[in-house]
């Protein structure tokens, strides 16, 4: 059976572009939408986004051509790929990929919460219920606790098991090659709509004038971890991809195509959510507060409203959708190639098993458990802290060392011109392990 | 696709099976099947219980009536019958009872230990079941002999009666009955039974329903039930209209299951389907005739459950003109409904006993009913007796019971059938009796909707969404 997987992973590859429009597809998820526009925003707009980009440069980019390079030159898993090309302390390796796939599947259990809290915002805003609601704090805060999020947990599982169950040229390359188009084009027109508001221009000047007063150490530090979390890194889930990538692609190209393609979302998204905010005069925030609270009080009082709402959230839940596919694969090449397993039983068990993990973490946000805390986090905090804040930076770090300094495969399969390798690799050796560790510093809180 | 020979291996060891257990199987086919039309009216017989009488007009009253009746005919479209043709075919298929049908259509090891849930969870059922069976029966009698309307305090009269050492008496009937009639077995027991008690439930039904719509003021009860309003439809009532197409149908216990493997093959289970939903609805409808314009007429507020029957409906058959009687028959038609509902929960862990360990019928029959009646003696005891105090989170033995089984274990056994139809059997087609199309569209629902649905009726159930 593990002969038949590996001759499936040798013949079931991505094409070039469905390649691309995966790892964009990996990479935009909820954080893109609710994270970056208000960073952005509140860290001096224009002069935050060209930090940004200068830290993408500098971290992001580097380590995403790092796994993508590790995924290919190992052709395996998260942690086959380390086994195969290290040589010597073997075991320390696979332990920094056995760290992402740890991560990875603690992110899957709590993403697909808060997928399916996009999609129940979806339904609800499309059949009006939504905007009947007094207090849309109130609501949310109500409904998270309940058991709609569970439905809507399992619609999320359901589907993604279902990409999933059909490999990686007809699922995930198929799925995100029809989704990322489609959402891109979708955000423009919401985009048009937004920027043509009264009052949008103040929104979009707070979004992206630049005002390099504002920029601060603690702001550089922002933008450093953003550069990191919004492409996906650490989870293994870009070294997953990479050994699906055929051979004659050019790794470096679709680095940057990945990385250029994220930020557009990301702008876009913030000039859809900026000109909305301050044309209805509310206050913009981050995270679940943003798109949960303060949008649906800007859609309740727009010219269909509901639809353009429902669309919104509808975009949202594909752009989760098309992350919780490859945090799930991560795992899935993992057990297959590790306990033999067929994807397909591999796709099942995971998915029942993310599953049930995910009822007590829904059930800790407001919900019947929300006092069971440990540390001061309830379940759901929890669990993301630990992948987020504690795991990733720990095995993009791993990732980082081991193709600057361990394996020369990585820079072969990457196969730069001589002079850019160069440089890549003197960022792998020198720079990025710096910022990654003080990446990791900030997001525990251990520097302030 | 990329587990043909997986598939093939799978099949292979399906006949195996299938050739070792045919002797077996086929003579107790032989001997012991159901006809084409006494099947039809056992399976009418499982799923027309107290829920049809009880719930069902109620909510619909309550939620906008003829729009409400709309949206449970699409529920049962998409719920309802899908599940109760895969419980069925998984039945006819696997030939023998809940926990062994799963075994003998699939190789994979851990849904052969799995259908022993849908025993234990008929089995639980029947423990308090019984209880409100037992009930029925009281009131039969009281209300013959005009002792019902002595009090015209009901509610006391209720507490009063529940609260007696009568209940247990009338619970051993009903296990007398139930034991009796499915020790007889199939053809000489259940379907016999079955083909006498439905047609006569059906005069019943009739000739209340008449009198009903003949009360003066019937008019205004029969809007209430049937007017359709549409403005009343929330996400509510779409749950409850789910769980109500999905309970209805007596589904998720493996009664249905238990029965299929009694069908004679060249019967079609599709259309079978059709007309055990269609017969259940039509019962459904003409409880809600009888109901509304009955409260309606004698200005009852009316209410869904115990309450309703027991309480709400005596007050209005007494200050009928020959209401004694029609009281009577009313309450009859309740234990008849019970009585049938009965018998398939019971001879769903007598089937399993059977093939577990190669028991006679009789004996079976006798073991389970003994075994059970340790569990449901505390059960009568707490509907409103000397354990009713005795609770734990707020509910005591027999709400416990009742709260398990229907809100829990019935939809987890749902989801069980509709997994297994959906993506593990994979001959499902041999059974089921439709054209390609409808195959594709009920596979579809199977694996899709139906599960997800029933998510929601069991999220709701035990009361996450609010």
């Amino acid at each position: 059976m593990s002969k038949k997987s590996q001759q499936r992973n040798n013949t079931d590859q991505f094409s070039s572009f469905g390649f691309i429009m995966a790892a964009i597809g990996s990479a935009v998820g909820i954080g893109n939408m609710w994270k970056f526009p208000y960073l952005t925003g509140s860290n001096g707009g224009g002069a935050f986004l060209f930090v940004f980009i200068i830290c993408l440069v500098l971290v992001g980019i580097p380590i995403l051509l790092a796994e993508l390079s590790l995924g290919r030159a190992g052709r395996g898993d998260a942690m086959t790929c380390f086994q195969v090309l290290a040589v010597k302390q073997r075991k320390l390796w696979a332990g920094f990929g056995l760290l992402s796939i740890i991560a990875a599947f603690m992110i899957y259990s709590f993403y697909i919460v808060v997928t399916g809290w996009t999609f129940n915002y979806a339904v609800v805003s499309f059949s009006g219920a939504l905007y009947r609601q007094p207090d849309f704090a109130a609501y949310f805060k109500e409904f998270s606790g309940g058991g709609w999020p569970l439905f809507y947990m399992i619609v999320t599982v359901v589907i993604a098991a279902r990409v999933l169950m059909k490999g990686v040229s007809k699922g995930i390359e198929l799925f995100n090659k029809i989704l990322i188009p489609v959402l891109g084009v979708l955000l423009i027109a919401l985009m048009v709509v937004s920027l043509t508001l009264p009052g949008a221009k103040a929104g979009v000047e707070f979004f992206l004038k630049p005002d390099f007063s504002e920029l601060s150490i603690q702001s550089t530090l922002v933008a450093l971890g953003q550069a990191f979390f919004s492409l996906s890194l650490g989870m293994g889930a870009m070294v997953t991809y990479g050994a699906y990538v055929e051979k004659d692609q050019s790794l470096g190209k679709a680095t940057l195509a990945v990385s250029v393609g994220n930020i557009i979302y990301a702008v876009i998204a913030g000039l859809i959510i900026f000109p909305m905010t301050f044309s209805y005069g509310l206050e913009p925030t981050a995270g679940p507060g943003l798109i949960f609270v303060a949008l649906p009080a800007a859609f309740a009082n727009m010219p269909f409203g509901h639809m353009l709402g429902g669309l919104f959230f509808l975009l949202i839940a594909f752009a989760a959708l098309t992350s919780c596919v490859s945090v799930l694969e991560v795992i899935i090449a993992f057990v297959i190639k590790h306990l033999g397993w067929t994807r397909r039983r591999a796709v099942t068990v995971l998915s029942c098993l993310a599953a049930i993990i995910a009822i007590p973490i829904s059930l800790s946000v407001g919900g019947p458990i929300a006092e069971w805390k440990l540390f001061g986090f309830n379940l759901f905090d929890l669990f993301d802290y630990i992948a987020s804040n504690i795991f990733l930076p720990i095995a993009g770090l791993g990732v980082t060392l081991f193709i600057g300094y361990i394996t020369k495969a990585g820079a072969q399969e990457a196969n730069l011109q001589p002079g850019m390798n160069k440089v890549w690799l003197i960022l792998l050796r020198y720079v990025v392990p710096v910022f990654v560790v003080l990446i990791f510093l900030y997001s525990t809180g251990l520097i302030a | 696709m990329h587990n043909t020979s997986r598939q093939l291996v799978q099949t292979g060891e399906i006949a195996f099976i299938m050739a070792n257990n045919r002797t077996a199987l086929e003579t107790k086919q032989a001997t012991d099947q159901f006809s084409s039309a006494g099947f039809i009216l056992a399976a009418i017989g499982s799923s027309v219980g107290l829920g049809n009488m009880w719930m069902f007009p109620y909510i619909t009253g309550q939620n906008g009536g003829g729009a409400f009746v709309l949206l449970f005919f699409l529920c049962l479209l998409i719920v309802g019958m899908p599940v109760l043709l895969a419980e069925l075919a998984i039945g006819r298929g696997g030939r023998g009872d809940a926990a062994s049908s799963f075994r003998n259509l699939t190789t994979r090891r851990i849904w052969h230990k799995s259908g022993i849930f849908l025993v234990i969870g008929a089995f639980l059922l029947f423990t308090f079941y019984s209880v409100v069976a037992g009930w029925t029966l009281q009131y039969t009698l009281q209300s013959f002999v005009g002792d019902l309307y002595s009090n015209p305090n009901y509610t006391e009269t209720f507490a009063q009666y529940t609260s007696g050492w009568m209940p247990i008496f009338w619970q051993i009937m009903i296990f007398i009955i139930t034991g009796w009639i499915v020790a007889k077995g199939i053809s000489g027991g259940i379907e016999k039974f079955n083909k006498i008690v439905l047609p006569a439930l059906l005069i019943i039904l009739v000739v209340l329903m008449v009198r009903a719509l003949f009360l003066p003021g019937a008019g205004e009860g029969v809007s209430f039930f049937l007017k359709p309003d549409f403005s009343e439809l929330t996400v509510d009532s779409l749950l409850q209209a789910l769980g109500q197409a999905f309970f209805s149908l007596s589904l998720g216990v493996g009664g249905m299951m238990t029965y299929g493997a009694y069908v004679e093959k060249n019967q079609s289970l599709s259309q079978a389907t059709v007309a055990i939903t269609g017969g259940s609805v039509v019962y459904a409808l003409i409880a809600g005739l009888i109901i509304f314009p009955t409260t309606f007429s004698f200005g009852i507020a009316p209410s869904s459950g115990p309450g309703l029957v027991f309480i709400a409906l005596p007050a209005a058959f007494s200050s009928m003109p020959f209401g004694h009687m029609f009281g009577a028959f009313f309450f009859i038609l309740l234990a008849i409904a019970a009585l049938t509902s009965a018998i398939s929960m019971v001879e769903v862990p007598v089937a399993y006993c059977m093939n577990r360990w190669q028991w006679s019928r009789k004996k079976a029959a006798t073991l389970v009913l003994i075994v059970c009646y340790v569990f449901a003696l505390p059960c009568v005891l707490s509907a409103g007796g000397v354990l009713s105090s005795y609770t734990l989170g707020g509910k005591n033995v027999f709400d416990w019971m009742n709260y398990i089984t229907s809100n829990i274990m019935l939809p987890l056994g749902g989801l069980m059938i509709t997994i297994f139809v959906g993506y593990v059997w994979t001959r499902s087609v041999e059974e089921a009796g439709l054209s390609s199309g409808w195959f594709k569209a009920w596979i579809f629902t199977l694996r899709y909707i139906a599960p997800l649905l029933i998510i929601l009726i069991l999220l709701s159930s035990i009361g996450l969404l609010k």
